[in-house]
């Protein structure tokens, strides 16, 4: 099979196929970070960021991805909000971190605030935010910048997958979210990372469908002295949540929604995570103290 | 005799010109796939809080990332 590893959206992507076909894979993800990186001032994110029109021309890969962050804020009841711009930049994540190696774990646990659910945003400034396709323009009101890492991997991973599947089996995994067609033969086997021990905390075998994890402890930094900060942020209190979960993994049949699902459920914390990952096709909980927790 | 072979002459480079333009277009709809084992076995695949591994890090950007990865024992097998 062919096996590649790509640098894109701050991350590494690996694609494991049968065959490419006529799909270019590396031009793909240069269009995806030339496009819709909010650390890349030319980017058409960045360009719609910073237009103060409330109707703004955007190319169909930018709307594509806008839609996509909107339906991942939907599916998360609000939690996964692509508004949080202004808030990541205040907890320190106003450039990438792509170079940049993670604070420690457990020295930003053990310094964390107490714990509790982080809870929509209840203003919902994403409903305001309207993909019109017939006029290949998004409208929000100026001034509300988005930021589309909450949902761009995912969707990446699903835009890609669904090219590849016409040639054969494949695997794609943007930063440990993974969308993955077997075709009727063996399943692939996911194996879930435990972010303590980097041993291996479960293994899925998914024959189509996806996996996507979410953890603080990838992007954890400390700002000062004892003060952490990771790039999950509360929506409604606009600072990092901490809610007694370092990681959560979710099934779902595409890499968007189990990413959403994923990031859904760490927002909500053990209980509120526990009972949403039941709900719909069940994950993965690693909570602050090490537990992992099998959600069927 | 003359008007047929003129019309045998037209007919066999029309064809020929067809066959050329389907020729070119399935070529270009379908290239040449790269010769795999279909039935090879699938790699085992991770899930984990992105950027991914260090080493993959390392691999794919060619950063020296190495004054940076100095984690308490258990943290530096993943950044994610």
């Amino acid at each position: 099979m062919l096996d590649d590893r790509f640098p894109t959206m701050g991350t590494v992507a690996r694609v494991v196929r049968d065959a490419d076909g006529d799909v270019d894979v590396a031009s793909l993800f240069a269009e995806i970070d030339r496009r819709l990186s909010r650390f890349d001032a030319t980017s058409d994110l960045s360009r719609l960021n910073a237009d103060p029109r409330p109707r703004v021309r955007a190319a169909p890969l930018l709307r594509a991805a806008v839609a996509a962050a909107l339906h991942a804020a939907s599916v998360s009841g609000g939690l996964v909000d692509p508004t949080l711009l202004g808030a990541l930049r205040r907890a320190g994540y106003g450039e990438s971190r792509a170079h940049v190696s993670p604070a420690s774990l457990s020295r930003g646990l053990r310094a964390a605030p107490r714990r509790h659910p982080a809870r929509p945003d209840p203003a919902a400034r994403w409903r305001a935010v309207v993909v019109d396709d017939r006029a290949g323009a998004v409208c929000r009101p100026p001034g509300l910048c988005l930021d589309l890492g909450g949902s761009v991997k995912g969707w990446a991973a699903d835009l890609l997958a669904g090219r590849l599947e016409r040639y054969g089996r494949c695997a794609v995994d943007c930063g440990g979210d993974l969308r993955l067609a077997a075709g009727g033969g063996a399943p692939w086997e996911v194996r879930v990372r435990n972010p303590f021990t980097g041993a291996v905390a479960h293994t899925f075998r998914v024959r189509a469908g996806a996996v996507a994890t979410s953890g603080i402890d990838a992007r954890l930094w400390e700002r000062g002295e004892g003060d952490f900060a990771h790039h999950l942020i509360d929506p409604a209190t606009g600072v990092p949540a901490w809610t007694g979960l370092v990681a959560a993994t979710a099934l779902a049949p595409t890499a968007l929604e189990a990413e959403a699902l994923a990031k859904a459920a760490l927002l909500s914390g053990p209980a509120a995570g526990r009972r949403l990952l039941r709900a719909r096709y069940g994950g993965v909980l690693v909570l602050d103290d090490g537990t992992v927790d099998r959600v069927a | 005799m003359r008007s047929q072979a003129r019309w045998t002459l037209a007919a066999a480079a029309a064809a020929g010109a067809v066959g050329e333009l389907v020729r070119r277009r399935v070529s270009a709809r379908s290239p040449s796939p790269p010769r795999v084992a279909r039935n090879a076995p699938l790699p085992p695949m991770t899930t984990q809080s992105s950027p991914g591994q260090i080493a993959d890090l390392q691999q794919a950007y060619g950063a020296d990332m190495s004054a940076e990865s100095a984690l308490p024992p258990g943290q530096g097998g993943t950044a994610g």
